[in-house]
């Protein structure tokens, strides 16, 4: 049975996917601030960023994409979860109840504590699956 | 870091501390004082947490605390053999704390917790020696045991406040009559008898307590004679006022308590681990308390209450003694020890005094102990049937008093001895010293006896102890004791014999059988073939919602012939044929492509309805299914081999999928005929720009008004994907390591 480390990286793939996965990753931003105003959101950008992540790891072998993460996912999804829990404490300190928005105009811009949230999402979103595949990808 | 030495130096100057508080207490508690603290808890169920403190809680807690810092000083010397002893320390502060706040407790929900905490900290010292598994089981044993209990008796708790309103003791004592005549009443009853009868061992659920006695020395001591065990006495003492005086406390009391104390009695005979003898006749002990508690009148409460006094001091010297003869010699088998009244002066001492106590030799405490109990009950309702009971029990005990004291220390002596370290005798001295002084000076627990008994019965009792009341009944009968006693003690060998049946064994035996019906259950269902999970999924699935339709007659018409545009049947042509490739394709790969184009056309049929945010998360999900199952293909066997394998079961795949794709397509149709309430859809888009500061009202409902929910999804999907790189860490690696070999 051939292993991953046997099958001879392709250059073409590599090539093509340095530019892709930047890109990728950037779309992924883009669509997380956007979200709340156009389509977008932290479900769908996390997982165009975890295709982009994928695609580097198809390309490049995991332990390029472990390095490029610089956490471990599971640290992300756990990072995820606690800032999507904090972003709801955040009411709590001002008297709300928990989970209330709290807004602010910022540089003639509304930001408030649901971005934050959504930021959250993102990151359990990218460290679940991630933490999944990449498993699956050193295995065997 | 703090050594377990100066947890154990803490521990004793907190319970030092506590009993002189409680000391200080009696002179207002005689009086008639009733001390309370109250603390709302939870107003919207009306439950309060309130201290109360009178006659009966100050006995119980003088007694604790008391014979709290005696055991404390003795396990400062006795516990330096064993490991992990911080843990030690910590347990046995919070079981003192919890069995403090059990008998202080004076709202009915402040009594269950601190009762259940002493029922988990009592589990946690029972299996303090956790590397054996005999500690383990004996743990085990008494937790399950006393937890069920438990539940019984908190079921009657909750009841309780349907008759009388409240879960405040006070007001429930003064409700007696209220309660007794309720049509509850039985029930109420009994459930409450079950938590009490589980917790101070009596007939048939006894057995744990001998089991017990794997806890260390001290903890025996403490808890299995002078105080857990002993919570249900102070549960029946405490609501002898409410359910007190009917026929059937009476009667279930006396029966159950009579029971208890000649089976304990006459277990004992048979034991010889010290220990166990002991325990069993802790077992005799609180049947007998049971017993008295059974009556109505002055005498048997105040015997009872008296006898609780007498017991935890000769009891718990003796388990001490128990401890310094283990201690010293590495045995505590009664066949085996002998001739130690020479080695061991001071211990024999203390055995001595408290074995006298035992027997009910006057001037010791137990002859007031003895004189009370046959004083009360010759005032019961069946005072020769209870005499004749008590008088049985008690020579058993005069005899095992003989058994447990004179057998270590007479005769020949065996190897070279010495006498047990100062906190270790003194102890037990002090214990048995202060049977002495009690029994010279009965004024001196008058004032405790006094408002107990008061306490108890609802009324102000005037106590005199004395050694001598007169010639009578009671002296007669202590009289007959000790000489029967003393006959059985002559007969000792021959009583012996081996116990066939124990309930410990039924316990053991029972429980074995519900584990192993438990594995054999799991192997059933649990097949760890994922197909078989399917099946029986979408089986249910299927099931219910036929049935669910066919019985409210909700079959939804079938929709016309549709109208689509052109793109439209194209799409969905490619998903069906996608999908019935899926099925019948040979080649694995094949087959996991056509998945994905099945998914990515379900994506454009999102975006021709206008979801664009479920659209690119349905293609992004996609995408990443088929590169996940290209990474499990590649460890997978070749495609056909286990195509072949499923080939038999084809026939019933396919039913199963059609049942299932058939109930998704029915239930799709039923939720789409009627008209869809516009009611929250409207509301959302009406407020999403102003009160979400959004334009995409999907969101919006994502991450602002049901936030609540996300966060429970997020939390999900975190938990499966470390579940899932566990599963994929731990399984790859031991079939990896497999196969290497």
């Amino acid at each position: 049975m051939k292993r991953r480390s046997d099958i001879e990286k392709s250059l073409i793939l590599q090539a093509g996917t340095r530019l892709l996965v930047s890109l990728m990753l950037l779309f992924s931003i883009f669509l997380l601030l956007r979200g709340h105003n156009e389509p977008g959101g932290g479900f769908s950008a996390g997982l165009v960023a975890v295709t982009a992540f994928v695609l580097s790891s198809i390309a490049e072998g995991s332990e390029a994409v472990r390095q490029a993460l610089r956490f471990d996912p599971r640290i992300i999804a756990a990072s995820g979860l606690a800032l999507a829990t904090v972003s709801g404490l955040m009411s709590m300190v001002v008297g709300e109840p928990f989970m209330t928005g709290l807004w602010a105009e910022v540089f003639g811009h509304l930001i408030g504590t649901p971005l934050v949230f959504d930021i959250g999402v993102y990151l359990t979103v990218v460290g679940a699956v991630l933490s999944v595949i990449l498993a699956l990808e050193e295995e065997g | 870091m703090v050594t377990s030495q100066c947890l154990g130096v803490v521990l004793t100057l907190v319970a030092t501390a506590v009993f002189l508080w409680f000391f200080a207490q009696i002179p207002a508690v005689a009086g008639g004082a009733v001390l309370r603290f109250d603390r709302a808890w939870v107003p919207f169920l009306d439950v309060s947490f309130v201290l109360r403190l009178d006659g009966l809680s100050l006995l119980f807690a003088l007694l604790i605390s008391g014979v709290g810092i005696l055991i404390c000083i003795y396990s400062l010397t006795y516990m330096r053999r064993e490991v992990e002893t911080r843990r030690y320390w910590i347990h046995l502060g919070l079981f003192t704390l919890s069995m403090l706040g059990t008998v202080l407790a004076g709202d009915l929900i402040t009594l269950y917790v601190f009762w259940e905490l002493t029922t988990v900290t009592s589990f946690l010292l029972i299996g303090f020696r956790r590397t054996s598994a005999e500690a383990r089981f004996a743990a085990w044993q008494a937790l399950l045991i006393t937890v069920g209990g438990g539940l019984a008796m908190l079921a009657g708790l909750i009841l309780l406040p349907v008759a009388t309103g409240s879960y405040d003791i006070e007001t429930l004592l003064g409700m007696g009559d209220v309660v007794r005549d309720h049509h509850l009443y039985p029930v109420l009853l009994g459930l409450i008898l079950v938590g009490a009868f589980s917790k101070s061992c009596q007939v048939p659920v006894h057995f744990w307590l001998p089991g017990a006695m794997v806890a260390p020395t001290p903890v025996s001591a403490y808890l299995h004679s002078a105080t857990m065990v002993q919570a249900g006495i102070y549960l029946l003492a405490r609501l002898h006022p409410v359910f007190g005086g009917t026929l059937a406390w009476s009667t279930t009391l006396a029966v159950v308590g009579g029971t208890t104390a000649l089976v304990g009695a006459v277990l004992a005979l048979c034991q010889t681990d010290m220990k166990r003898v002991l325990a069993y006749s802790t077992v005799m002990a609180l049947g007998t308390s049971v017993l008295l508690l059974s009556g109505n009148g002055e005498a048997p409460v105040v015997a009872a209450m008296t006898f609780l006094i007498v017991h935890a001091l000769y009891k718990a010297a003796l388990f001490l003694v128990a401890g310094n003869l283990d201690h010293q010699t590495g045995t505590r088998d009664l066949t085996r020890l002998g001739g130690l009244r020479r080695a061991m002066p001071l211990t024999a001492l203390a055995a001595m005094g408290a074995a006298l106590s035992m027997a009910g030799l006057p001037p010791f405490a137990g002859f007031l102990g003895k004189e009370g109990l046959y004083a009360g009950a010759l005032t019961m309702d069946w005072p020769v049937l209870t005499a004749a009971v008590l008088l049985l029990a008690t020579a058993l005990v005069t005899a095992l008093a003989g058994i447990v004291a004179l057998g270590p220390f007479m005769g020949p002596q065996t190897g070279e001895r010495h006498e047990a370290p100062l906190a270790m005798w003194s102890a037990p001295l002090i214990l048995a010293a202060l049977g002495l002084l009690i029994g010279l000076f009965p004024g001196l627990v008058e004032p405790l006896v006094g408002p107990a008994a008061g306490a108890v019965l609802g009324r102000g009792v005037e106590v005199h102890l004395s050694l001598w009341h007169g010639l009578g009944a009671p002296l007669a009968l202590g009289g007959l004791t000790l000489l029967f006693g003393g006959v059985l003690y002559l007969l000792r060998a021959r009583l012996r014999f081996d116990v066939p049946v124990d309930g410990a064994l039924i316990f053991h035996g029972a429980l074995l059988g519900l584990l192993r019906f438990a594995a054999w259950l799991g192997h059933r269902v649990q097949t760890g073939v994922l197909r078989h999970y399917f099946m029986v999924v979408f089986m249910t699935l299927g099931v219910l919602v036929t049935g669910a339709m066919t019985a409210h007659d909700a079959w939804p018409a079938l929709p016309d012939w549709p109208d689509l545009h052109f793109a439209e049947w194209v799409i969905s042509g490619i998903t069906i044929v996608a999908a019935i490739t899926v099925a019948v394709t040979h080649l694995r790969l094949l087959a996991i492509c056509a998945l994905g184009v099945a998914g990515a056309n379900v994506a454009l049929l999102f975006v021709i309805y206008g979801a664009p945010d479920v659209a690119i998360t349905q293609l992004m999900v996609e995408i990443l299914i088929v590169v996940i199952l290209m990474q499990v293909m590649l460890r997978l066997p070749r495609f056909d081999v286990t195509q072949d394998l499923v080939r038999q079961h084809r026939l019933a795949h396919l039913v199963v999928a059609i049942l299932a794709g058939g109930v998704m397509a029915v239930l799709l149709l039923s939720a789409t005929s009627g008209a869809l309430d516009p009611k929250l859809g409207d509301y959302f888009i009406a407020h999403a720009l102003t009160e979400g500061y959004g334009r995409n009202v999907v969101n919006v409902i994502l991450v602002d008004f049901r936030g609540l929910d996300t966060l429970g999804e997020i939390t999900v999907l975190g938990i499966a994907g470390m579940a899932g790189y566990a599963l994929v860490k731990v399984h790859w690696d031991k079939a990896w390591r497999r196969r290497k070999k």
